[in-house]
């Protein structure tokens, strides 16, 4: 725990946390911050809001507002445009693709699992109910994706 | 030898005169007495009166009388009146031209009572010019008979069997040629069977079923089994299901081919409608699965917190784990809620009744009344609408519906607007509820129906209105379709049964 701290606050890490449940959003932002895994977490709501964050667009012009993410947390079913699309256009798009997404769904569906991985996907996780169960979920993934894993 | 001439002489008495024509002379008769007596055929003679004056072998063996129990006496002995008449006719006829007759059919009852049937011809006896008696030679055809009879009992059983049925029977040979063709299948095409055998599939059907059925025709010759397969007739666009077997004679080589067709267009729309309905139920299922846990994650989340924020003293934190329970329990309420009025709309519960499509308009007015003060909107309605044929109550819930959706997404429009009317297209009454307000995305358009499904996140309400609403059109018959241009507003359109 210590060590991973320190790399923590070594390089502090950015998430975007796309997710239409705000009750879950907060749950997620809690956990990462109990165990201090990300200094800076954006929190967006719905699909566009998530695609204009990424590619400064709208409400996200100013790159201050929108820093290069260094993991992003997506939910399947969002208004205005579905995971699958915003999964779909940061993989195609040459300056986002290396940044590892991991999907956090309800979903256990296999359609989607599958499409998900057809759009290179990094992870595909299902949120447990059980809550201890899933903090130790987003926390491990945390710790995986922004210390464990090398990325250049 | 004595007797025989005997019965010669007896022979004589009463001989007429006649032209001669043939026959058999007196002397003959005794000079073949062997030869009859060998012949596996009944041989009778008799005069001219009728009288039995011989019988052969042959005849003790069937009919069961000895020769010397039936010589002498009347031929009516073996028969019953009405074959013994009808002999007596043919008999004078015979006399009559002079000449013998064959082709000859009747009963015989025999000794002991049985019933023989017989076929054969008779021959006048002459002596000199004179005609003096005839002698009959029959054949037992009895077995034949009978076969004859099964033959026709069982073709009229399999003819029953094959004209009874309500599917299309016939019989091609190997180059799709007609060799028959059962009733059911003639009406279909509007022939006569006399119009289609021997003539080809081709002449009847388009070149591509043509194709089609060679093929099938081709895969039971190589295969020597039975061929299956669906067809859509292009005659009256329907589905058949066809079945082709080979026909084969006793060295098992194919001759021809059966075709069995069965009519399955129903089956097919009710197999078609059952597969929308269980991928409807599997969208159900995977969208209340995926919401149903969401308040559940959130609950046991914040309960998890909410012991932790106590021991630490937070207060602050304490109750916004609070509100956060709260919040969860609610919605999932309300989905819960939702989720059985959606499951009950199947079953109409009110029987459909006849209403002025007005009536249902004031009444969803009534009911959102608050909602319609509240945010100032203006309400136009259309004049003279039509009688519909509907559960009224479901109908003014649709209503309510749509009037407080768009009331919901009216966004900051100075002067608000709701117009609730009807037009008509292509003979069809359609409905519409139209809105000046936000409208919709045009990405967005196709899924406001589905289940749960929110435009706007932080908008009121679990998502399922619109669904329910599409449920309750569609269990009517009637179509839902809705059309935006985003910040000028929406209208849903319906349609719904005429009285």
């Amino acid at each position: 725990m210590k060590e991973e701290k320190k790399v923590a606050m070594g390089k502090p890490a950015v998430i975007l946390l796309v997710e239409d449940d705000e009750a879950h959003a907060m749950l997620i932002m809690r956990t990462l911050e109990n165990a201090g895994i990300a200094n800076k977490i954006y929190w967006v709501n719905d699909g566009e809001e998530a695609l204009d964050f990424l590619f400064h667009r709208g409400n996200y012009v100013d790159k201050e507002k929108s820093p290069r993410p260094d993991l992003i947390l997506l939910d399947l079913r969002l208004p205005k445009v579905n995971g699958h699309e915003v999964l779909m256009k940061i993989k195609k798009s040459e300056e986002l693709r290396d940044i590892p997404v991991v999907v956090l769904t309800t979903s256990e569906d296999e359609k989607d699992m599958i499409r998900a991985y057809k759009n290179y996907v990094n992870s595909y996780l299902v949120k447990p109910i059980d809550f201890c169960k899933f903090s130790e979920m987003v926390r491990e993934l945390g710790f995986y994706w922004l210390l464990l894993n090398k990325h250049p | 030898m004595k007797n025989r001439i005997n019965r010669l002489v007896s022979l004589r008495e009463g001989a007429q005169k006649l032209p001669n024509g043939g026959g058999w002379k007196g002397e003959e008769i005794e000079k073949y007495k062997a030869f009859f007596e060998s012949s596996l055929d009944i041989i009778i003679v008799t005069n001219l009166k009728g009288e039995i004056l011989e019988v052969n072998k042959a005849f003790e063996e069937v009919v069961g009388y000895s020769s010397e129990e039936v010589i002498g006496k009347s031929y009516r002995i073996i028969m019953d009146d009405e074959n013994a008449n009808r002999a007596f006719e043919k008999y004078n006829e015979a006399l009559r031209g002079g000449r013998g007759i064959s082709g000859l059919e009747f009963e015989i009852i025999t000794k002991s009572g049985d019933k023989v049937i017989v076929e054969g011809n008779m021959s006048l006896v002459r002596e000199g010019d004179r005609v003096v008696g005839f002698l009959s030679v029959f054949r037992d055809i009895t077995e034949r008979k009978r076969a004859e009879e099964e033959l026709r009992k069982s073709e009229e059983k399999y003819r029953s069997l094959v004209e009874s049925t309500d599917d299309s029977i016939y019989l091609v040979d190997k180059g799709g040629r007609y060799l028959f063709m059962n009733q059911k299948h003639l009406s279909r095409l509007g022939l006569s069977l006399d119009e289609v055998v021997g003539r080809k599939y081709s002449e009847f059907h388009s070149e591509e079923e043509t194709k089609e059925f060679l093929e099938k025709i081709k895969e039971v010759l190589r295969s020597g089994k039975s061929v299956r397969y669906e067809h859509k007739s292009r005659r009256d666009n329907r589905y058949y299901l066809r079945t082709l077997s080979p026909v084969k004679d006793e060295k098992g080589e194919i001759i021809a081919i059966t075709v069995i067709s069965k009519d399955i267009t129903e089956i097919r729309q009710m197999k078609e409608e059952l597969e929308a309905k269980n991928a409807d139920l599997e969208r159900f299922t995977y969208v209340v699965s995926h919401d149903l846990r969401s308040p559940l994650i959130t609950i046991q989340g914040f309960v998890d917190l909410l012991r932790r924020d106590i021991e630490a003293g937070d207060k602050e934190k304490v109750e916004v784990d609070l509100q956060m329970i709260e919040k969860a329990v609610r919605k999932m309420g309300n989905l819960l809620t939702d989720t059985l009025k959606l499951s009950r709309i199947g079953r109409i519960v009110n029987p459909p009744e006849e209403v002025p499509f007005g009536d249902l308009v004031k009444e969803a007015l009534e009911q959102t009344k608050g909602e319609i003060d509240r945010s100032n909107v203006e309400v136009l309605v259309a004049e003279d609408f039509p009688v519909v044929k509907v559960d009224s109550m479901r109908i003014v819930e649709v209503l309510v519906n749509l009037i407080s959706n768009s009331i919901k997404f009216m966004g900051d429009n100075p002067n608000p607007r709701i117009e609730i009317g009807f037009r008509v297209e292509g003979g069809e009454t359609v409905f519409f509820v139209r809105d000046n307000g936000m409208g919709i995305p045009k990405e967005q358009l196709e899924r406001v129906f589905e289940l749960f499904y929110k435009v706007d996140n932080k908008s009121e309400g679990t998502g399922a209105g619109l669904a329910i609403v599409k449920k309750i059109i569609e269990v009517h018959g009637g179509r839902i379709w809705i059309e935006s241009e985003e910040g000028k507003g929406c209208t849903v359109y319906f349609t719904l049964p005429k009285k």
